[in-house]
């Protein structure tokens, strides 16, 4: 099953670059020697200005939006450590303006690597019970600022901030099969270094909470599965050398619900919609109205391979 | 050997074409000078825009422009700042002119959203 961590540019922070992990993150730990690949897409739109909880007159961009591509890899390389890659390329970051004429500008480049190794921490199979945690760096792939005919593009259409971080995961799995349910909560903190010019984006914690729900119905063909989570992302302040970066840090509530579906036992399909039920944010700040991802992912795994 | 003649004849054509384009663009000898760089207003506030312009003489010149914040549209020697929520505060544009000796040079303007 495929459960998203889908964090991402929610267009706050002015819609600074943070990783659209839309991927899918595998929960646990690996076989020995397993290979988990997955793809997938994600976009996200917003149109309107936020000025605490509520959505403000101001105006500067009429729209705003991005489509990233990524992917996940994963292998395990005992069978309590799993290391991982996560990549994703930027196919657009675009802004339109409110000006006279109209006026867009659009960026496009890869965001920052992140790679990780995970730990198996707990593993009850009777009760069903696990816990997995995950440490990574966050590299970015160009350092230097994106410009186009001769000019350098906004920090928010930057596809990297061109700086360091840490990534920490942690997940929690409780699962029912009697009931074919299972919960999961999900941890992501990301802290990050200064860039080249002093910029500094603000930390961000990511929790989310899952509940699935194997669907069973006599008129429902395959295997399918309904996930719903609530996510609640923190965003600390940006910072520069000359101090706080007004307007930037948010606190976001979103429901994401996501239907998954297993195909001949390899191939995992998932689409996945976000909706912001409740923001606030620090000063005025373009919201994200909508996103929705499409991930793809299949296991390797040795046993299977020798099997076939 | 008509190919040849023929593929000599484009050569020619394209590097009378650019010997054309030269000659549009001034001397190549004239040496770049960098005038100035002003701004309608020196203080803007959050959505509003000023007009930068970037003044210089020489020989095919390309301007480039870098902001420590906030958001430039246009192209060429004149373009347009406007400062976001985000980015109040002084910020610094920077207007990097270059002529077709790569010889270049630099100014600053500071712009203050408040």
């Amino acid at each position: 099953m495929l459960v998203l961590t889908a964090t991402g540019d929610a267009f706050a922070q002015c819609l600074s670059s943070v990783n659209p992990v839309g991927g899918s993150n595998n929960l646990l730990v690996l076989e020995k020697n397993s290979l988990r690949t997955i793809a997938f897409f994600r976009y996200n739109y917003g149109n309107r200005y936020y000025e605490g909880t509520k959505p403000s007159e101001f105006d500067l961009i009429k729209s705003a939006s991005y489509s990233y591509g990524g992917i996940v890899a994963a292998y395990g390389v005992t069978n309590s450590i799993t290391l991982e890659t996560e990549l994703g390329y930027y196919f657009n970051k675009t802004q339109v303006y409110n000006m006279e004429p109209a006026y867009t500008l659009s960026g496009n480049g890869f965001s920052s690597a992140v790679v990780s190794a995970r730990a198996g921490l707990v593993k009850d199979n009777a009760r069903r019970f696990f816990i997995s945690s995950s440490m990574g760096a966050k590299i970015p792939f160009a350092t230097r600022p994106q410009s186009c005919d001769g000019v350098e593009l906004p920090l928010d259409l930057q596809t990297t901030t061109g700086a360091t971080g840490l990534v920490w995961q942690a997940f929690v799995v409780k699962e029912q099969p009697v009931s074919g349910t299972r919960w999961f909560l999900t941890e992501r903190i990301e802290v990050n270094a200064r860039n080249r010019n002093g910029y500094r984006q603000g930390s961000s914690a990511f929790t989310s909470f899952f509940y699935s729900k194997h669907l069973m119905f006599s008129w429902l063909k395959g295997d399918w599965t309904l996930i719903m989570q609530l996510r609640n992302e923190l965003r600390g302040r940006d910072q520069t050398d000359d101090g706080w970066r007004e307007s930037t840090g948010s606190t976001l509530v979103y429901l994401s619900p996501q239907i998954n579906h297993f195909i001949k036992e390899q191939w995992n399909v998932s689409l996945v919609a976000d909706i912001p039920v409740w923001q606030h944010f620090t000063g005025t700040q373009l919201a994200m109205k909508y996103g929705f991802s499409l991930n793809v992912s299949r296991d390797f795994s040795p046993k299977r391979e020798a099997g076939n | 050997m008509k190919k040849l003649a023929i593929l000599l004849g484009i050569i020619f054509s394209l590097v009378a074409c650019g010997s054309n384009n030269d000659d549009e663009y001034g001397d190549p000898d004239q040496p770049l000078v960098f005038v100035s760089l002003t701004a309608d207003n020196d203080t803007i506030s959050p959505g509003e825009t000023t007009k930068i312009v970037a003044v210089a003489t020489g020989y095919r010149l390309a301007f480039t422009w870098t902001k420590s914040a906030g958001i430039i549209t246009g192209s060429g020697n004149q373009v347009f700042y406007t400062v976001p929520p985000c980015d109040v505060g002084r910020n610094r544009i920077t207007c990097k002119v270059t002529d077709g000796n790569y010889v270049s040079e630099s100014k600053d303007i500071y712009i203050v959203g408040e």
